[in-house]
């Protein structure tokens, strides 16, 4: 019996999901367990795994698809189904005459495409009736049987034909020159990946429902390099980063002051008794925040081999779902470009999020005197329903006198001597 | 079959006159009656001779009275005869639907096919003529909504004559359209006195062409070649099909050309709200969907009574301009 493969939900209240790519060709012999596709949903690529072992066919859902969960997209043929299946079965087709050479013989003069508001109509003779929203982007019967033919998606072209409907001659210049019909247009339309749509429903409503408050300081980072320094040379592990110190420092001062340790739910504000450090990671177009669960309770090397694991997973796509869910803190960073303050949109339903710029010598006045310190500007911005600026700005100095102080890091160094 | 390209240039009239003559010397059941189709030979002069050639038994003159031509004919054909009955003008019709439409369609089925109404109505549509509104409707519609008739619309000498012959022979009511304002134009006929017949559900292609297909029917199919030739002059080239009769319809002639073309203008001087050019538009939509380029298109006349104003006459039925109007926009230019 063909074993179907269906768009599998992921996560709760799922729709859809969008292929990512198969990662067995059709006709490809599959045991029951091998990686068999990458699916896409709001918030990871997940790689799935056959469901049965059999050859694989019918292959309907192509990368970059986006098919409601339970569809059925290939099947999993025994032999004896995948030798009847290989048998020519073109008759199903339906095509009724053959496109080619409805293509070739009139193409009438070169059509400039105009867009139907554009085109004056003229008393009566074609009457249009506005305010619909037609469930079909107009192209003439004849062209959409070639456009499908052909593979041609028609959403949003406008052609030649009567009330800028795409007509035959439109689809003939756009298969013969496809390279001119693309420059004809000034903009690219970038497909809205689920990533890219949840990016933008979410912080538009943390930017429309959150009252931002912001506020930013300079840190002596001094005493973090010097450890990172002292660590390096003596661990012969994987070398440690700024981040992870920080990772360390901030999770001590948001135990310190939990209410920046909280979501805002409802009007309710849940402070966390643990620590769930999110981290903006940027993708090639959009981002994703891993996360580090516990951050409290763990140690700097720890900290540091896991947040190096998750980065590349999350930079190549693998996250599981659960690392991206559930933090309770944001940490931001733009050091890596240079950016020396910003100020990050909160990522609800937490209520403070901090942005760190690069670290840079830059003058301050030690004892009297200016000298070159290497100062890093720290930004934190709150939902000022749920936290107050005194509140903000003693967590913010915590995370300051942690980083700042010698013993802090020392502390970190004991650890690390082993 | 299509008219020649040689043999002996006859009126659209004489055509159908010869037409009868041929026919009522063919076979003794045929015979003539209208409104002063004997002594006076028509007042179109289409009967001119038939009185002198078959005496007043085959070709009679009948009272003003439309209903009582229809029933007679009605019930001459039932009885054995093969009547051609003149209505002098197809607005005239209205007088006579009962006997067409209740009785001369209905006869063969209701009685089991044992009686037949082998009957030709010959009668006139077409504006033009500043006849105004009761005396220039192009009605044919009516008649071909109905089951049991045929409707026959030539535009040709060759046809007409054909085609009228076919009429007589069939053993069926026929209603025979002839538009006056064609009376006076020419054409070929064969050589000699060749017995021919042109066969009904059967188009003619009067022009070929490849990027819009144009059918129309009687005086129009003249009108939309002359928009043809316009078009031509543009780089358009226009495909003319004449469907030559409404019922029964040569839909495949007509499909075909609308898949070669895949734009379609149905052409008819009849009202066009619910008109021939409907019917005709419908079935290229059904049966040419996925072989269209641009909507199909109708024009027929104006939906207002015809006006006897000169000027406004005019505007109300189909032109050349107007054919070349809608074909420019079907082609997107």
């Amino acid at each position: 019996m063909a074993k179907e493969i269906v768009m599998p939900a992921l996560e709760m209240a799922q729709e859809a999901g969008t292929l990512v790519r198969w990662l067995q060709p059709e006709g490809a012999s599959v045991r029951k367990g091998d990686p068999l596709m990458e699916v896409e949903t709001d918030k990871a690529v997940m790689e799935i795994e056959a469901p049965d072992t059999g050859i694989l066919a019918n292959l309907s859902a192509r990368p970059g698809d986006s098919v409601p969960v339970g569809q059925v997209i290939g099947l999993l043929l025994t032999e004896q189904e995948h030798a009847r299946s290989a048998e020519p079965a073109e008759a199903g087709k339906g095509t009724p005459s053959d496109a080619s050479a409805e293509f070739s013989p009139k193409a009438p003069g070169a059509a400039t495409p105009t867009h139907p508001q554009e085109q004056p109509v003229s008393s009566g003779i074609f009457s249009r009736t506005d305010a619909v929203t037609p469930r079909l982007s107009p192209a003439s019967p004849k062209a959409r049987r070639l456009a499908a033919e052909n593979r041609i998606d028609l959403s949003g072209l406008s052609g030649s034909g009567v009330e800028g409907g795409v007509v035959t001659a439109d689809l003939k210049a756009l298969l013969t020159r496809p390279q001119i019909a693309q420059g004809e247009s000034e903009y690219v339309a970038v497909p809205a990946t689920r990533m890219r749509a949840l990016i933008s429903e979410r912080l538009q409503r943390s930017y429309q429902e959150a009252p931002h408050i912001g506020l930013t300081l300079s840190i002596d980072m001094g005493e973090v390099l010097k450890l990172i320094q002292i660590w390096n040379k003596r661990a012969a592990r994987a070398p440690l980063k700024v981040t992870a110190v920080l990772a360390k420092a901030i999770a001590a001062s948001l135990v310190e002051f939990p209410r920046l340790n909280a979501h805002l739910v409802n009007g309710e504000i849940r402070e966390f008794n643990t620590v769930h450090l999110g981290f903006a990671v940027a993708l090639e177009d959009g981002l994703l925040v891993p996360t580090l669960r516990n951050a409290e309770r763990k140690s700097l090397r720890a900290i540091q081999s896991e947040l190096d694991d998750l980065f590349a997973r999350a930079r190549a796509g693998r996250l599981r779902l659960d690392e991206i869910k559930g933090s309770t803190f944001t940490v931001s960073n733009l050091g890596m470009f240079g950016i020396e303050q910003f100020s990050a949109i909160l990522n609800p339903p937490e209520v403070s999020i901090l942005s760190v710029g690069v670290i840079k010598d830059s003058p301050a006045v030690v004892g009297g005197q200016i000298v070159a310190r290497p100062l890093m500007q720290a930004t934190i911005n709150a939902d000022h329903r749920a936290v107050d600026g005194a509140s903000a700005a003693r967590f913010l100095n915590g995370v300051k006198q942690r980083l700042e102080d010698p013993g802090f890091s020392a502390s970190e160094l004991t650890e690390a001597g082993a | 079959m299509s008219t020649p390209t040689e043999g002996r240039e006859v009126t659209f009239a004489q055509a159908i006159n010869e037409a009868m003559h041929e026919e009522m010397a063919r076979d003794s059941s045929v015979f003539v009656m209208g409104e002063d189709v004997a002594v006076a030979g028509g007042v179109y002069k289409l009967t001119r001779g038939l009185l002198d050639a078959f005496g007043p038994e085959r070709v009679r003159d009948t009272p003003i009275s439309e209903a009582a031509i229809a029933g007679l004919a009605v019930g001459a054909a039932m009885t054995g005869m093969r009547p051609i009955a003149e209505i002098m003008f197809g607005d005239f019709l209205a007088l006579v639907m009962d006997q067409l439409v209740n009785q001369a369609a209905k006869v063969h089925y209701m009685s089991g096919g044992s009686l037949r109404v082998p009957l030709v109505i010959r009668t006139t549509m077409g504006a033009g003529r500043r006849a105004a509104a009761q005396h220039s409707q192009s009605l044919c519609a009516w008649l071909a909504h109905i089951p049991g008739l045929k409707v026959v619309l030539p535009s040709t000498p060759f046809d007409a004559k054909g085609l009228l012959k076919t009429a007589v022979r069939d053993n069926n009511p026929v209603i025979f359209f002839e538009d006056k304002m064609m009376y006076q134009k020419k054409g070929l006929l064969p050589e000699g006195s060749a017995d021919y017949t042109v066969p009904f559900g059967c188009a003619d292609v009067k022009r070929s062409g490849t990027d819009v297909t144009v059918i129309a029917t009687s005086s129009m199919v003249h009108v939309a070649l002359e928009a043809a030739d316009g078009l031509a002059r543009e780089g358009i080239d226009a495909e003319v099909i004449d469907p030559r009769t409404l019922t029964p319809l040569d839909e495949e002639t007509l499909i075909h050309s609308v898949k070669k073309t895949s734009r379609c203008i149905v052409v008819d001087e009849g009202y066009q709200r619910f008109g021939a050019t409907a019917e005709i538009a419908a079935v290229v939509g059904e049966k040419a969907f996925y072989y269209l380029d641009a909507p199909v298109h109708r024009i027929g006349a104006m939906d207002v009574p015809i006006p006897f104003s000169p000027a406004l006459e005019d505007q109300t039925i189909p032109s050349p301009e107007t054919v070349m109007t809608v074909a420019r926009k079907l082609m997107g230019r």
